[in-house]
């Protein structure tokens, strides 16, 4: 018999994005949108700062007053080479962020572009693809890191590229995963039955409709390029010495954890900070793009 | 039927491969369409009824073209729309749109009414904006809504006037024939008729005709001149719905008549026999519905019965139509 | 407490449920006052939006958090509005059972089906494994579920919808509830296959004596299948009273263009249908004053004045309309043929 296609509950519900005109109205209410927003943006605010200042220059080694307690010259303190940390910690941001951004452009790119060619053209070209997609994603960063790094040698360059590929599998599946369930709509079967091509379909109708989970999903991306980009560092394999980075930061402090565990401490809470930001900025957004999960909260 | 049809479907054949069991058998597969052969005239309209599983999306779909059948001829105005080329294709696509049922699902959400209605038209001319917006605002105002709608979000509707902004969508192109799948189903009661009448309007100031699908009879004998009734991929019985709803000449028909429920006082429960469930796989050497049917005996499940003339304009597939069209007939509402 | 066998098995009285929609605070349900007596049967009818099925769950005790629920409803004299979820529990599935519209989504795919109907056994009945399998089977079996004995170690996906439903239909019935609710349990189905369903749950709320509250939108369905009938809209009961009755005299302007508007078979050509003009309010923002006054053809000043009262229009038969007068004499309605 004839179905009104409700839910259990028969009040109307609207399935849709909600206007533009709420949406940050909402989004100052969402707390883990706010929180998420604000430790985010600190590491963003962080490297713009250590571009025109910092309060000593993240290069300059003066063994001398190495591994200083914090005063009121050095806040929190110097290092084994007796820089100053504040100002490395302001600094490495400058490399997290810029491998972070990078990656994911790269990662999005490859991703999301073969993502929705898998799934518009469906059949061997797909198949092609999500082997693909399965043959990268065997292979662990950071092996990818020292094969690249065997081949064009350690560097910021190397780990940037490392955590792109890394990155590219997941969006596939995401991204494919995604556009198929769009592509079985019926406003794709209207537009189909209007003529229009896979292409313009995929432009028109795939792509606005899974922008929100790319977006969602492009923080928690970031969040995981921080991390390998610490890892490699800390690895060696990444931003090589004297350019500042966090990853280099704890491998530095390595060598002193018994002497002056607080080296360790500083980078860590760093990173803890960037990844926890970009997650909570991640659910935020997820939440804010679904209504009717937000309304839940 | 008169010399040059609207649209003529012969032979139409339909098999999709099963997903394979085993890796050294043989994948099976399931015959969606069977053989279907209909005509459309210009400005009449043809009813397909049926149950799921009976094909008759997947006849819409391949009308449609937007698949390709397994064997036979769809041919509209002519011209063979699995013969032509892509290009020739897409501007065959003016004379032919589609309404679907589920009116939540057939509008992009993230796309203006404006955009949405036009997305016919951008296909085929490259005219510009205010054109677009032009033509748009005619059609809303034809399906009766605003023009200031055109600004708005599919989610600012209900679910009645989503179903006419999709029908303006199906209009703009100024089509000769509009397929519509299960267009009021989703839709609450007061709203179906609304829309009901909207389609009849439509057919009589633009001449249109429509292909409706529906599993409601009530609903194809209101818009219809002709209905095929579908069961397995085969047409099992077509006419005038007149001659098919009072004299109903195959079982099949019978007892989708028997099973509407009457809306009158002192209508009790009606006793129904217990029926078998139809399986598309099996491949039954006789009628396919002699499984299910009262009155089958050895001969149907061993012939497979033809479509044949029962009457003026009246086919059935049935050994036994005429014992069929000689039982009392189920009571109609009046 | 008076003779059980008098007593109604559940009473509603003055129910009304709030909820969150998404467009704020809704009245989703005012005034609904019914009782329902053991083996009787009651039917709800209504649009989307009308307050039918959040009136059911309600009843199941199954609303959202969030929902504020008033009035009263009580279970052979115990109360159960606003009864914590945990007693609940002992009574979902064991005194009242539901059956829902979707008997895939209502059907866990991960469990085979014998598992599911012998859940409610084993936690309820407290029966053993295998006293709650032979159980499972005997009620597939009744259920018309051909060879449920090999069949009872499937998944619901291995099953037709008609068969699924029948199979959601063992479940409710597993512990012998005292209600059995029905939300557009057909609605899902193809018609030769509602006919059968129908029939089955007919068959066996005879059978076993149990009260059923059946829900749809179909005027049809509810004239077939129940001894009395509730029209929905807007949140409250416009029209109630034995089936036949309604059906041989609607009272309530919305009951009359509802029937109205159903597209008849054999209906002569070119005929129109009549509708109800405007579409079904939204429950965030229903008009003061008569739910159906925005839509309906004889409205007046008073009736967007205030909620109109029940009005006494034959045996047992009840309208809210305060134009029972002009609608009536209308004769809108359908002999039994």
């Amino acid at each position: 018999m004839s179905a009104p296609l409700t839910t259990s509950v028969d009040v109307p519900i609207a399935p849709h994005p909600l206007p533009a005109k709420t949406f940050w109205g909402r989004a100052l209410r969402h707390r883990s949108f706010v929180l998420g927003g604000v430790l985010s943006l600190l590491v963003v605010a962080s490297a713009a700062l250590s571009l025109v200042w910092t309060p000593w220059s993240p290069y300059e080694i003066d063994i001398a007053s190495k591994l200083r307690p914090p005063s009121a010259a050095h806040w929190l303190g110097t290092d084994t080479f007796g820089r100053d940390i504040v100002s490395l910690l302001l600094a490495g941001a400058r490399a997290t962020i810029l491998v972070g951004i990078i990656a994911v452009s790269i990662g999005l790119t490859f991703g999301v572009c073969l993502g929705l060619i898998a799934s518009a053209k469906r059949g061997w070209t797909e198949e092609i693809i999500m082997r693909f997609s399965d043959f990268t994603f065997a292979f662990p960063a950071v092996l990818s890191a020292i094969m690249l790094a065997a081949v064009a040698g350690p560097g910021m360059l190397t780990s940037i590229i490392a955590i792109g590929i890394f990155q590219i599998p997941t969006l596939i599946r995401l991204t494919r995963g995604s556009a198929n369930a769009i592509w079985a709509r019926e406003y794709v079967l209207a537009a189909r039955a209007s003529g229009k091509g896979a292409f313009r379909i995929t432009i028109e109708h795939v792509l606005p409709n899974i922008l929100s989970i790319l977006i969602v999903q492009a923080t928690i991306q970031f969040a995981l390029a921080i991390l390998a980009e610490a890892a490699l560092s800390y690895l060696g394999l990444g931003t090589q010495p004297p350019q500042p980075s966090w990853g280099r930061m704890l491998n530095d402090a390595q060598t002193m954890l018994f002497q002056s565990p607080m080296l360790a401490v500083y980078p860590g809470a760093a990173i803890a900070i960037a990844v926890l930001g970009l997650n909570l900025l991640g659910d935020g957004l997820r939440d804010l793009f679904d209504p009717r999960l937000a309304r839940e909260r | 039927m008169t010399a040059a049809p609207l649209l003529d479907v012969k032979d139409l054949e339909q098999r999709y491969a099963l997903p394979r069991e085993s890796l050294f058998r043989s994948p099976g597969e399931v015959r969606a369409l069977n053989g279907v052969s209909v005509q459309v005239a210009a400005g009449k309209s043809l009813g397909i009824v049926g149950e799921s599983g009976s094909g008759k999306s997947t006849f819409a779909r391949v009308v449609m073209a937007l698949e390709r059948p397994t064997a036979g001829r769809v041919t509209l105005l002519g011209r063979d729309l699995n013969r032509i080329s892509p290009d020739e294709l897409r501007r065959a696509r003016r004379d032919i749109q589609m309404v679907f049922q589920d009116p939540y699902g057939s509008l992009d959400p993230r796309q203006m009414i404006a955009r949405i209605v036009a997305e016919p038209l951008t296909v085929l001319d490259d005219a510009d904006r205010s054109t677009f917006r032009a033509r748009v605002a005619a059609v809303l105002k034809q399906v009766g809504l605003r023009e200031a709608d055109m600004d708005k979000y599919p989610h600012e509707f209900s679910g009645g006037q989503r179903q006419r902004i999709a029908i303006a969508r199906a209009l703009i192109t100024q089509p000769k024939l509009i397929v519509a799948d299960e267009p009021v189903s989703a839709l609450d009661v007061s709203v179906q008729a609304q829309v009901l009448n909207l389609m009849q309007d439509l057919q009589e100031q633009f001449g249109l005709s429509y292909i409706l699908i529906s599993h409601d009879l009530a609903v194809v004998d209101y818009l219809c001149d002709e209905v095929a009734v579908m069961y397995l991929g085969r047409v099992v019985e077509q006419g005038r719905p007149e001659d098919l709803f009072e004299r109903c000449a195959h079982p099949y028909t019978r007892a989708l008549l028997d099973a509407i429920p009457r809306a009158r006082a002192g209508g009790g429960r009606r006793r129904r026999g217990a029926q078998a469930i139809a399986s598309q796989s099996a491949a039954a050497a006789g009628c396919p519905y002699a499984p299910r049917c009262p009155l089958a005996d050895q001969h149907c499940r061993e012939v497979p019965p033809l479509l044949r003339r029962v009457g003026e304009g009246h086919l059935a597939a049935c050994h036994k139509a005429e014992a069929v069209m000689a039982l009392p007939q189920a009571a109609m509402e009046g | 407490m008076a003779d059980p066998a008098t007593m109604p098995l559940i009473a509603v009285e003055n129910l009304g449920v709030r909820l969150n929609t998404s467009r704020g605070p809704a009245q989703a349900v005012r005034g609904v006052s019914f009782a329902l007596k053991r083996g009787e049967t009651l039917g709800l009818v209504g649009e989307s939006g009308c307050g039918k099925s959040v009136t059911a769950l309600s009843l199941m005790g199954l609303l959202p958090d969030s929902a504020v629920v008033t009035g009263s409803i009580k279970l052979d004299g115990r109360e159960l509005a606003r009864l914590p979820d945990a007693d609940y529990c002992g009574l979902r599935g064991n005194r009242i059972s539901m059956i829902f519209q979707e008997p895939m989504t209502a059907l866990n795919p991960m469990h085979t089906i014998g598992h599911q109907v012998a859940e409610p056994l084993r936690r309820h009945k407290k029966y053993s494994a295998g006293q709650a399998r032979t159980e499972a089977i005997a009620l597939l079996d009744r259920v018309g579920l051909p060879d449920p004995a090999k069949r009872i170690d499937a998944y619901p996906h291995q099953f037709s919808g008609g068969q699924r439903q029948r199979v959601t239909i063992a479940m409710a019935l597993a512990c012998e509830p005292d209600l059995l609710i029905a939300d557009e349990p057909t609605t899902a189905l193809d018609v030769t296959i509602q006919g059968q369903i129908l029939d089955l749950i007919a068959d066996l709320v005879e059978e076993r004596g149990m009260s059923m509250i059946l829900i749809s939108h179909d005027l049809g369905v509810i004239a077939e299948n129940v001894q009395r009938m509730m029209v929905m809209y807007g949140g409250t009961v416009v029209e109630s009273g034995p089936t036949d009755e309604v059906f041989r005299r609607m009272g309530h302007p919305y009951t009359q263009g509802l029937f109205r508007a159903r597209p008849k078979l054999g209906a002569r050509k070119g005929t129109r249908l009549t509708t109800i003009s405007g579409t079904v309010p939204e429950l965030a923002d229903l008009p003061a004053g008569c739910a159906f006054s925005e839509r309906c053809p004889l409205v007046e000043d008073k009736c967007r004045a205030a909620l109109p009262p029940m009005v006494e229009v034959g045996p047992a038969h009840v309208v809210r309309c305060v134009r029972t007068d002009v609608s009536m004499a209308a004769k809108v309605g359908a002999l039994s043929a």
